[in-house]
């Protein structure tokens, strides 16, 4: 370190700390939404690897992350108004404190959640070829989430340009450290064969040189590294909620560096506070002026009305040929699509082998990974805010539980949390369902944990619709984040056109097309029902007629959320009777949804509702028990009857 | 491919949506010439023959027997014997043939490419009669059918210019919301394929409705029935009851008490078109008319002594009975009529159609404005009639429009009988052979007793008696008469006459001159001015 790079990192981080007291007074004066969360005393990490970083290296960061966000992008007025939940905020007032977007910045209040998310940053950058890294600050606190060592363990076993900066304060919120932390901090990382740092910010000089170092084995030696920074936070955690002894904060005080610093260049430490103070209250006068954050635009309409055209399929093959059809040829015209999961390499090919070929195709771009459903999909979701097209395979969709704080708090937030910044088309696809004997843990439709969380996409595939179709769609035109559930009674069977006399296959219009199984006459009763539970339906509307001289349309949507009543509420209006079968319990579920969007938009035209799903029971193994307690031909049959 | 010529099934009427096969009028293979008959269909009206379009070999898709659905390949004509191998029958055929297509396509100019649903209403209806035909142009706001709906009828007008394509077949219900069919630009674009479904292409039966389709020894197409076919429709078409919520519980208690007619003793055969089609319109028309019939007995003395003196008039009585009844339907407006829902829908034309059974099923052709026609014609017509019948070549205009029917079986050796309505009709008159052992023979007229009492009916039975009566005496003594002078009566000069007509049979003075009778100047009881005929004196 020469003497010459310390004026500008001081200069930098003395901004930060009049940018966060002056957020505390605003705080006080009821000006800021929220909370904030300062990190004074804590501004030289950023202050310092901003040095070494350039605008194309990736930095996430945490609740804590004002200084990084200065650090890296000089935004101070946007900081300010977005903190003050105005529109000229870095993320148009939606993201405030934590939740901030600039470049190649992030940040998130979700503890350890973008460790994995760093990681499918680095590895966009490796498959683009690039000499860029990605960073993450985490705290130590943070070190209790599994997401970090899977993460970790991928970063290395991976060789991404990764680098994770723990900065140990030795309080996580209030908890001091000894009470939750075992062990060894950096024994963590090179456990996984992560080359480790050590730091602290009471020595400058000795800071500079390690994060030097550091970033430069990362992005030259492109492998990962971890760097444990000691340092002190000297205000709160939050607000007011500092229950650390007076004397030990005064402790901290005597070797902060900013601190020493006024001490000893009283005059350039005033002038260079001066010169933040005058900016930072020009930046909050501006940010008082402007407008607050704006609602946004809901542009979609769910209520289209569906037009109706025969069902055609040529299509021979199985379904998990075709989607592996599909895949092949998609990955080889879109060199963003990259293939994550367990399993998925070959020769083995996946749990279902519908990436069987695709790794020995495309050995980069297809992605074999640990146990680790939650990080492979974070790492998705890096990938995704890294400009590619991750697809995720969860093995069996009941592993699904681990994906959730990816999608919920991560990918379904990015596109509105980061004002519109950021486009995150991503697709988690997972087999669901029972009938093959696997028990309560692998046998589950729990697609009803995964709907309506706004702004992502749930679809079920059918035996009707040609998946190639909707992952062509899905490649062509997604935004966001789409879960695909793929029910795994129907990767060995062949596409079907063909019904049963009295009865037409209809193909809706719509993007991820809606089937209607037509009665040629005026329905009793429509049944509407999704993915494997179409079979069923089919086989109960052909008894139903025969037997009990019941006529049934079936309507067997693709898309499950957002729900489009239209495709229900012509059928419904004829036939006054709404049976809802899903695989999956019924309470608080798809058909619930459905029967109330159905009442909206159709007020009056049900007579008759009924839900039938899943016993409320764990599945069985055994089969025939198996087979009893989920929906069947005869439970519908009989659920049907009741309504008439 | 382009060297054969295809012959498709025809569309002969709008109730057709399919035809039977019934005989191959030539050898599988054989050399054919364009203009030859080649095959016979059946429809539910009319048997008609198919010719070859070109000179050629013959290769049958079809044989005896067949019902396939209008438009389908029946035969191909190939230019030469070997290519016939060479010709695959997976071919589709055309909807209508393309000369075809292309006449109605020019007839009509600027037509929306788009096809408009017209006649959905929100409450179930009946449709009822059709007027213009499937496939047939349409004009804007003309009228395209008459349907019934809750207790009245009303008309349904197009919506727009164009082609119509029906949906539905007249005199079947038509639940809420559904289309009754669709107007398209083109003749050939059928609606189904775009939007509406395709309604006739299929038939399935439940297992219920199909028990008791077994029990009556019915099938769903004899019924009129298509598509999904539930035992409730069966019911409905079986007993009809006004009240649709009580009646699916009585019919269902109903049908489990129907006896069985199962029995490993026998085995079903097939009825053939145009009796299926006919067992339709009987049902419907009987299943709610209150029917009752009177009877009048006719002396034979005058026919058997008529037509010993002129052998022209043996077997011509039929028609005589036609005109008479013709003329004197003017006076009973209630015979010409249907009841609907509590009111009468009259109808505005004579049309007397005349059962004839000789040998190939039944047929009615109809004598159009029977009223307005002279003995001479309507024995021309019936003659030509049963030339038609005979040669298969009645035609669905022969058939259709008949406002009042007579069955004459006194050909049969039958003495008495129970005519049947037709559907759209209240009354039939029906004509028995001579009592044995006696010197009269019965006219019997079975009403719908919502439209006509007893009393009128008996009335109108009387006079045509009378009529008859009268008539045979005037073929008597036709050429006596024709003369003679009736010298009880004052007789009004010729010019006068000529501007006068009978007030009670309206034959005009120079008819009634020709036929050597007078018209007479009389007063009613009324006190009013009236002109009676001599013929129709004898009874008023």
């Amino acid at each position: 370190m020469r003497e010459k790079d310390i004026q500008p990192i001081i200069q930098k981080a003395v901004l930060i700390r009049t940018v966060e007291q002056k957020l505390l007074e605003l705080f006080s004066e009821g000006k800021l939404f929220g909370t904030v969360h300062t990190c004074i005393g804590e501004e030289l990490t950023g202050a310092v690897l901003a040095e070494f970083l350039t605008p194309k290296d990736y930095v996430f960061s945490n609740h804590r992350c004002h200084g990084h966000f200065i650090s890296m992008t000089d935004q101070v007025e946007a900081l300010i108004a977005e903190i003050m939940g105005k529109e000229t905020g870095v993320c148009g007032g939606w993201g405030g404190s934590q939740h901030l977007c600039h470049g190649r910045f992030f940040s998130n209040g979700i503890q350890g959640g973008f460790v994995p998310i760093t990681a499918g940053l680095a590895l966009s950058e490796e498959l683009k070829g690039t000499r860029n890294i990605a960073a993450c600050f985490i705290g130590e606190g943070t070190l209790g989430e599994g997401a970090v060592y899977e993460s970790a363990n991928l970063m290395s076993k991976w060789n991404l340009p990764a680098l994770v900066i723990i900065e140990n304060n030795r309080f996580s919120q209030s908890t001091p450290q000894e009470k939750t932390i075992a062990g060894d901090i950096p024994a963590r990382f090179s456990a996984f064969g992560i080359r480790t740092f050590e730091t602290d910010t009471w020595n400058l000089e000795g800071l500079y040189d390690t994060l030097e170092e550091a970033v430069r084995y990362v992005r030259t030696g492109r492998r990962p590294a971890a760097v444990r920074i000691q340092t002190d936070r000297l205000m709160a955690h939050s607000k007011g909620d500092d229950d650390r002894p007076k004397e030990l904060i005064e402790s901290y005080y005597k070797r902060d560096i900013l601190t020493m610093f006024s001490r000893e260049e009283p005059e350039k430490y005033a002038s260079y506070a001066a010169e933040a103070k005058a900016r930072v209250d020009a930046a909050v006068e501006a940010a008082e002026a402007a407008a607050m954050a704006k609602a946004p635009e809901f542009l979609e309409v769910h209520s289209r009305p569906v037009s109706w055209r025969p069902l055609q399929i040529t299509e021979k093959k199985r379904v998990n040929e075709i989607i592996r059809e599909c895949f092949t040829d998609s990955m080889e015209k879109d060199s963003r699509i990259v293939m994550i999961g367990e399993d998925i390499l070959d020769p083995y090919g996946g749990a279902f082998k519908v990436t069987k070929g695709l790794s020995t195709a495309y050995p980069d771009r297809v992605k074999g990974t640990s146990i680790s459903e939650y990080a492979l999909t974070g790492i998705g979701n890096g990938l995704s805010l890294g400009g590619l097209f991750p697809v995720c395979e969860i093995m069996f969709g009941d592993f699904m539980t681990l994906t959730m704080d990816q999608i919920l708090n991560h990918a379904a937030k990015f596109p509105f949390m980061y004002n519109h910044q950021v486009k995150n088309p991503i697709i988690i696809r997972t087999p669901m369902g029972g009938g093959r004997g696997y028990g309560p843990t692998h046998s589950q439709s729990i697609e009803k944990h995964f709907l309506g969380i706004p702004q992502t996409l749930v679809l079920a595939l059918n035996r009707r619709v040609n998946p190639a179709e909707v992952y062509r769609a899905l490649f062509a035109s997604l935004d966001r984040p789409a879960m695909v559930f793929e029910n795994k009674t129907l990767y060995a069977k062949r596409l079907k056109s063909e019904t049963g006399e009295g009865f037409t296959a209809e193909i809706s219009d719509e993007i991820y097309p809606t089937v209607r199984i037509r009665p040629d006459g005026e329905p009793d009763i429509t049944i509407l029902c999704y993915g494997g539970m179409l079979d069923v339906a089919e086989d109960a509307q052909e008894k139903l007629f025969d037997e009990y001289d019941i006529i049934a349309e079936v309507i067997c949507p693709t898309l499950l959320y957002p729900f489009h009543v239209e495709t229900v509420t012509d059928s419904v209006r004829r036939s006054g009777r709404l049976l809802i079968v899903e695989e999956g319990n019924s309470f608080a579920a798809w058909g619930s949804e459905a029967v109330t969007e159905v009442m909206e938009a159709a007020p009056g035209a049900l007579k008759a509702v009924r839900r039938l799903g899943m016993f409320e029971c764990p599945i069985p193994c055994c089969g025939p028990l198996e087979k009893q307690l989920l929906p069947n031909v005869g439970s519908l049959i009989e659920a049907a009857r009741r309504m008439i | 491919m382009d060297d054969f010529v295809k012959i498709l099934a025809p569309t002969n009427n709008v109730n057709d949506t399919s035809v039977v096969i019934f005989q191959l009028l030539a050898e599988d293979g054989a050399e054919v010439k364009k203009g030859q008959a080649v095959l016979a269909v059946e429809t539910s009206k009319a048997t008609a023959d198919i010719e070859s379009p070109a000179d050629g070999y013959i290769k049958f898709m079809v044989g005896i027997g067949d019902e396939v659905p209008n438009g389908s390949l029946l035969a191909v004509v190939a230019p030469k014997e070997d290519l016939l191998e060479s010709f695959h029958p997976e071919t589709k055929p055309d909807k209508a043939p393309a000369a075809d297509r292309k006449r109605q396509a020019a007839a009509i100019q600027q037509l929306s490419e788009d096809v408009t649903s017209f006649g959905i209403f929100d409450q179930p209806v009946t449709l009822g009669e059709i007027y213009v035909k499937n496939g047939e142009s349409t004009e804007r706001d003309t009228i395209l059918c008459r349907i019934r709906k809750g207790n009245h009828t009303e008309t349904v007008p197009a919506p727009e210019a164009g082609y119509v394509h029906w949906e539905m077949e007249p005199y079947m219900p038509v639940k809420a919301g559904q289309a009754l069919g669709s107007i398209s630009g083109s003749p050939s674009v059928c609606a189904g394929e775009k939007t509406i479904p395709v309604r006739y292409g299929s038939l399935r039966v439940s297992r219920e409705a199909q028990r008791i389709l077994d029990d009556r020894k019915l099938t769903a197409a004899a019924l009129g029935l298509t598509g999904l076919v539930t035992a409730e429709m069966v019911r409905e078409r079986l007993e009809p009851a006004r009240d649709s919520g009580k009646e699916i519980l009585v019919s269902k208690k109903a049908a489990a008490s129907l006896p069985a007619f199962h029995s490993s003793d026998g085995r079903y055969e097939s009825i053939s078109k145009a009796k299926r089609s006919e067992a339709v319109f009987l049902s419907e028309a009987n299943r709610d008319a209150v029917v009752s019939q009177v009877s009048v007995l006719v002396p034979t003395q005058g026919i058997f002594t008529a037509c010993a003196k002129d052998p022209e008039l043996a077997g011509r009585f039929s028609s005589v009975i036609i005109f008479e009844t013709g003329r004197l339907l003017r006076n009973y407006r209630n015979m010409l009529s249907f009841y609907e829902d509590g009111r009468l829908f009259v109808y505005g034309h004579i049309n007397i159609g005349y059962a004839l059974s000789i040998g190939d099923g039944l047929k009615v052709p109809v004598f159009r404005d029977a009223d307005r026609k002279d003995l001479e014609s309507i024995m021309a017509e019936k003659e030509r009639f049963i030339e038609k019948y005979l040669s298969h070549a009645l035609t669905p205009e022969d058939l259709g429009g008949g406002t009042f029917t007579i069955t004459d079986l006194s050909s049969t050796g039958c003495y008495m009988f129970s005519p049947v309505l037709n559907l759209g009709q209240s009354a039939i008159l029906g004509v028995g052979g001579e009592n044995p052992g006696k010197t009269d023979y019965p006219l019997v007229l079975a009403f719908d007793h919502r439209v006509t009492d007893g009393a009128t009916a008996t009335e109108f039975l009387c006079r045509l008696k009378e009529r008859l009566i009268a008539h045979e005496n005037v073929l008597l003594g036709r050429q006596e008469k024709k003369e003679e002078k009736s010298a009880s009566h004052s007789i009004i000069e010729k010019a006068e006459r000529e501007k006068l007509v009978c007030d009670s049979c309206f034959r005009t003075a120079e008819e009634l001159e020709e036929w050597g009778l007078n018209l007479v100047k009389t007063v009613d009881r009324y006190g009013e001015e009236k002109h009676i005929c001599s013929l129709c004196l004898a009874g008023y």
